[in-house]
């Protein structure tokens, strides 16, 4: 749908209706502003600022989302850049809380459009941008409050992109998004607000005049140490020294210097034992400084960084470990809700340690590699044991954990391809064959049964008949009662097992689990969608089950290739092809005219055997001598087919096989198809010559004659891929 | 795009600071020369380059000297010269893992091409036997490995990563676990975890393994190896399973090997000047079906080629007026009778690389010649700059036509582009010595970047949001939201719009008289 000119202008006139076909028209139909009058355009831009500025929030909206479609058009952005800018700051200031919101996101976004379309362009960065770029990051900060998600990934944009312009308000900015962290309910934030704020943080040492790599550096030790000095509160519940290696960690991490304490970023921490939920601040701690030192390590830099890979594994390592599963509380921790308290801040940390661990592999890949055993054996620590078993209860209560524990594990073994000990990851294929488990919530049922049970006859009359009825179709309906896994843990459970089948081969017992899940959850799934398709995580892990059978070396492959009939990778291994051989590729003829000549080749092929034969004796003979003496004593032009020829020298080299024999075939159909695939499939990349080649062939054995000509085809190669 | 030869040679020994050594990339295409490096001259195997274009490496193990030097791509001379514990014969590079099965469903699994690329491992073979392996963005040396008792001579790992495989004068060949190796910080018993074994050793060989190659399987079941050796063999090993699947034997020593990218065929340089091509698959005479040649441990003699099918020739051929052209080079250093031994030495195939597509062959000679010839016609197509000596490295890789030709280096500073330097001692088992020297990547996708389809259905929520749909005026509401705090304000407030409203029209009115008015003197007029 594209709206003529002069309807748009006119529908800018007053207050338009409906702004989106006007914003649709002029970003689709881009002849209308490439086509534009002068006059027209003028009228155009007038009629739009006139838009933003009018005082009604819908007209104002509408005005600047316009700006932001019209300043597509580089003459437009260039006439009247500055003026457009001019009023979108202007609005900018004006903002404030009475009006609608949408009105301020409008006007930040087309003004992040407008520095993107003007960035990079000189001259227009030197009239129009730079003016204006300080009052912008003024006025950013003072708006920042009325929508924080937006306007602070602005500001990080400008700072990555103005790190010079930005200097004098680092400061200012800093300490503002520091009081957020401040905030006490800052952890509930939504988390890409949190992450943004993160993230603005660690880009600010850009701005930094000199080495803005020391001052990263220093930032990061800093918060290193500030983990330290957290974590070792712990010190206070727990008995840390039940862990022989735990100390000696602690005493590896970096502390603050006297001198240093103003660094910190948070203020000090005032946790008081009567009142139990002021000990969440120690995990609400770590969360925020192990989310910003996660900010710091994995976003992007500008400039080259030494990261102190090791000290942020070391805390890690440590977070990871206070784990009261192995570690006794202290003698006079005795309320249970505080030690019950205690035991969740270890878990919420592990969680953030994991998600921190996850991504550093991301970043990182290779350089995680020499620390792989080290991570792994952290990692499986989490798993929730008891007894030698694992825990089914704890784990279902931590399914959240332990679904990224799964998926961390994943993401570390997709780095490797081969690993020949699986030892260490057994522990955590159970846990993933646990989580896919069908969950009956029949257990609580039964103990709400037991209460009812103990209780005293009198009680337990009159409960009766209000618990029997949800009671009875726990009995009759139990199906219902099945919990759903959710389906983040099955497409992570997913996840991990394609990467665990694709890195080692499993013991059969673990193996066989996975297989027989595999399958019985892929006919499942395909039964129950109505175009028989089977979602993508499992599609890739019957996949991967074919590729890497593991000990499964026969039964699979028919059963992945019944389920998933349709797939084209599967259609290459039920098919076995070889690649198609370059030498093979026949005559210049097309393949028209090939196949009418088949006929007349085999008549050929008679007549020549006796040909042949002496052919091939004496070019055996000719071995040895120089190439260019022979193609002088193989003078006589012989009328030979030359496919045959070539076929025959080819047994002869290769197979040992009597010439007899050979000549009795016909170059034949298995030869033919070869040399259309070819031909079909890769018409760029062999270009002419190929078809060429058997003359060739030919001329170094039959006729020196040829050989001038020969010698230029190569040339038409190089040519043909200049123009590629 | 455009594909780029990169061909290094072992120098002369005469020349003592490699004056007369240079290293080049040149398209294979057209006559454009991409690249060159000054005084670069390294033993067999001893160079490794990135990749072609802005922003990659080229590292050379100088030839008798502890000394690495490394270059970046458009600049002629060395950028950093780093001493090292050994000289070092034979170089490998290897790029970090990918976290191939996430791709597709995390966000922040792709990252853009930093300003400068920095490799995962750097691998070195030395005289004595030795394998060293740093971690070039630390330059960690994450171990020492003795791990041959001759010269090692090749170093090569899988693409993914996984193996390293070492070839050496002593014949042997090891496969080791890349994770093995760098497993530094891994265990807490010294001895145990530093005293690994091989993955895997061969020894089927009887004299030097000169060259080897690997295929680059998407599934690690499929890995290849593909090794030579002057005991006149090619062997092809299953490496997950540890088995030899062929061995081919030929009438001359090899001296270095290339595959086909899709394993079609595989191509050895002799010690006799020729190139042989040894098909992988053929037609079964009787049958014939395409099948496939060798596997199951069989020993294939590969009988000469008198029809030269299967032969490149062009290396044999001892141009003179070739051979002049060099001496000319240097007349200093070479004198007649040297010239004349030249010419009784046998020419090795010292190097080979395959295009892109297959279908060119990049051969390099002991005389320092390197042609690209027509894999089909086993013609050479161009023939590059000639160097004064053995040629010790080709690579053929391929980039944009930008990235290829940097006017200027100017980009980024000096302090950023370098690598760190390499450590001479072995990494100790403390990992918070494990610090990293690198710009950080961006991830691929950045979340600002929204299209303008998404763009334009939030506006169309937006602009509903601002219309009102219930069918009650809203202004009415808004009255009645007011509380009775600012009633006064509220009537002040209707009886400004109430008068501001009469006004208006009052305006409208007398406007509209003034007009008539006008009318009806124009009339008059």
């Amino acid at each position: 749908m594209s709206i003529p000119l002069s309807l748009v202008l006119k529908q800018l006139e007053g207050s338009p209706s409906s702004v989106v076909p006007l914003l649709s028209t002029l970003y689709y139909d881009k002849s209308i502003l490439n086509n534009i009058s002068k006059s027209d355009s003028k009228h155009l831009v007038s009629r739009i600022l006139n838009l933003t500025r009018s005082p009604i929030e819908y007209n104002k909206w509408a005005g600047t989302n316009l700006i932001r479609v019209i300043s597509d058009n580089y003459t437009i952005l260039a006439t009247e850049g500055s003026n457009l800018f001019g009023e979108l700051v202007k609005n900018l200031d004006s903002y404030n809380d009475t009006v609608n919101i949408k009105v301020l996101t409008s006007t930040v976004e087309a003004l992040n459009y407008l520095c993107d379309k003007i960035r990079g362009k000189p001259t227009m960065t030197r009239e129009i941008l730079t003016p204006k770029l300080s009052t912008i990051i003024t006025l950013y900060m003072d708006k920042l409050h009325f929508s924080p998600l937006i306007i602070i990934k602005s500001l990080k944009k400008l700072i990555q992109f103005h790190p010079t312009t930005f200097r004098p308000f680092g400061n200012k900015l800093r300490a503002k998004l520091i009081t957020f962290l401040h905030l006490q309910d800052f952890v509930n934030f939504p988390e890409p607000l949190k992450s943004a704020i993160y993230q603005t943080l660690a880009s600010l040492p850009a701005i930094e005049k000199t080495e803005p790599e020391l001052k990263w550096e220093s930032d990061v030790k800093s918060l290193i140490k500030e983990l330290k000095s957290v974590l070792a509160i712990y010190n206070e519940f727990l008995n840390l020294g039940d862990d022989s290696s735990l100390p000696r960690l602690f005493e590896q991490l970096p502390s603050f210097e006297e001198n240093q304490k103003n660094d910190k970023i948070l203020p000090d921490m005032v946790i008081d034992v009567n009142e139990p939920s002021s000990v969440f601040q120690i995990s609400t701690r770590v969360d925020i400084l192990l989310n910003l030192l996660n900010a710091y390590v994995t976003y992007a830099t500008q400039f080259s960084v030494k990261v102190p890979l090791g000290l942020v594994l070391v805390v890690n390592e440590i977070i990871c470990s206070i784990n009261v599963r192995y570690i006794s509380y202290k003698n006079d921790v005795r309320d249970e809700q505080i030690r019950k308290i205690v035991k969740s801040t270890t878990v919420l940390n592990s969680l953030n340690s994991i998600k921190f661990l996850k991504d550093l592999a991301f970043t990182y890949k290779g350089s995680m590699l020499p620390h792989l055993g080290n991570i792994l054996s952290l990692l499986e620590v989490l798993v929730p044991f008891k007894n030698k078993k694992i825990d089914y209860d704890e784990l279902i209560i931590q399914e959240v954990l332990n679904r990224e524990l799964l998926s961390c594990v994943s993401v570390y073994l997709s780095l490797v391809s081969f690993l020949s000990d699986h030892t260490q990851l057994l522990r955590f294929v159970d846990v993933g064959l646990l989580l896919v488990e069908p969950r009956i919530t029949d257990s609580t049922a039964q103990q709400n049964n037991n209460n009812h049970n103990s209780n005293g006859g009198k009680k337990h009359k009159k409960n009766k008949n209000t618990t029997a009825i949800p009671l009875s179709d726990i009995l009759s309906h139990q199906h219902l009662f099945n919990e759903a896994i959710p389906e983040a843990t099955v497409n992570i459970v997913r996840q991990f097992m394609s990467a665990v089948i694709t890195t080692v081969t499993l013991p059969p017992t673990q193996h066989y689990k996975i297989m027989r899940y595999i399958l019985i959850q892929a006919v499942h799934s395909r039964y129950y969608n109505n175009e028989h398709l089977i979602p993508r995580e499992l599609r890739s892990l019957l996949i991967n089950a074919v590729l890497y059978p593991g000990y499964e070396k026969i039964s699979l492959l028919p059963i992945v290739s019944t389920i998933l009939g349709d797939d084209p990778l599967l259609s290459v291994f039920n098919n076995p092809r070889f690649p198609p051989l370059p030498i093979y590729v026949k005559n210049v003829k097309d393949e028209s005219v090939f196949e009418e000549e088949e006929e007349e080749e085999e008549e050929h092929e008679q007549e020549e055997k006796e040909i042949e034969l002496p052919e091939q004796k004496r070019a055996i003979d000719e071995d040895e001598l120089p190439e260019a003496k022979k193609r002088k004593m193989e003078d006589e032009p012989q009328v030979i087919q030359q496919e045959q020829i070539e076929q025959v020298v080819e047994d002869k080299i290769f197979t040992k096989v009597n010439p007899e024999t050979v000549v009795h075939f016909a170059p034949t159909k298995e030869v033919e198809p070869e040399s259309r695939t070819i031909q079909n499939q890769k018409p760029e990349t062999v270009p002419e010559p190929v078809p060429v080649a058997p003359v060739q062939q030919m001329s170094q054995n039959i006729n020196g004659d040829e050989d001038e000509s020969d010698f230029e085809m190569p040339e038409i190669d190089v040519d043909d891929s200049d123009e590629e | 795009m455009d594909e780029s030869v990169f061909y290094i040679a072992e120098g002369d020994p005469n020349d003592k600071h490699s004056q007369e050594s240079f290293a080049l990339a040149t398209s294979i295409h057209n006559s454009q020369q991409h690249a060159s490096f000054r005084q670069a001259d390294a033993p067999k195997n001893g160079a490794i380059l990135s990749g072609s274009g802005q922003g990659e490496r080229l590292i050379v193990a100088a030839p008798n000297k502890a000394l690495l030097n490394v270059y970046s791509w458009g600049k002629e001379s060395p950028d950093q010269r780093i001493p090292l514990p050994e000289a070092l014969t034979c170089l490998a590079l290897v790029e970090h893992p990918n976290t191939r099965l996430f791709s597709e469903f995390h966000r922040n699994s792709e990252f853009k091409l930093p300003s400068y690329r920095v490799p995962w491992l750097l691998a070195g073979g030395s005289k004595s036997g030795k394998i060293y392996v740093w971690e070039l963005s630390s330059g960690s040396l994450l171990c020492v490995k003795e791990a041959h008792y001759q010269n090692v001579t090749v170093v090569k790992f899988s693409k993914c990563g996984t193996f390293l495989v070492a070839g050496s004068d002593d014949a042997r060949c090891t496969v080791w676990k890349t994770l093995d190796l760098i497993a530094v910080f891994d265990g807490d018993n010294d001895e145990s975890s530093r005293n690994f074994k091989p993955y895997l050793a061969i020894t089927d060989n009887t004299l030097a393994v000169t060259d080897l190659v690997l295929n680059e399987p998407g599934v690690i079941n499929d890995l290849k190896l593909y090794t030579v050796s002057r005991d006149n063999t090619l062997r092809i090993y299953d490496i997950i399973t540890k088995q030899l699947l062929t061995t081919f034997i030929l009438s001359e020593a090899i001296e270095s090997v290339v595959a086909d990218p899709a394993g079609r065929a595989v191509y050895v340089g002799l010690s006799n000047g020729l190139i042989r091509t040894i098909p992988l698959y053929n037609i079964n005479p009787n049958t014939s079906v395409l099948e496939s040649i060798g596997g199951n441990q069989k020993i294939i003699t590969v009988e000469s080629d008198p029809n030269l099918k299967f032969t490149f020739l062009h290396h044999q051929q001892r141009i003179s007026a070739d051979a002049n052209k060099t001496s000319i080079l240097h007349k200093n250093l070479n004198n007649k009778k040297n010239d004349t031994e030249n010419a009784n030495k046998p020419i090795h195939v010292t190097k080979l690389a395959i295009s892109l597509d297959g279908t060119n062959l990049i051969s390099g000679d002991s005389l320092g010649r390197v042609y690209v010839s027509d894999i089909v016609t086993r013609q050479v197509v161009k023939t590059f700059t000639p160097c004064n000596s053995p040629i010790s490295q080709i690579q053929v890789s391929s980039a944009p036509f930008e990235a290829l030709n940097v006017s200027s280096n100017s980009k980024v500073d000096k302090k950023h582009r370098l690598i760190p330097q390499l450590k001479r001692v072995l990494t100790g088992r403390d990992a918070t010595e494990h610090q990293l020297n690198l710009e950080i990547p961006s991830e691929s996708r950045d979340e600002s970047d929204e299209n303008f389809a998404v763009w334009l259905s939030r506006k169309t929520q937006e602009d509903l949001e601002f219309k009102n749909l219930s069918g009650v005026n809203s202004s009415v509401k808004k009255v009645a939201n007011i509380t009775s705090d600012s009633e006064s304000k509220k009537e002040l407030e209707d009886k400004l719009a109430k008068l501001s409203s009469a006004y208006t029209q009052l305006r409208s009115k007398h406007e509209e008289l003034l007009k008539e008015h006008s009318k009806v003197l124009n009339n008059k007029a």
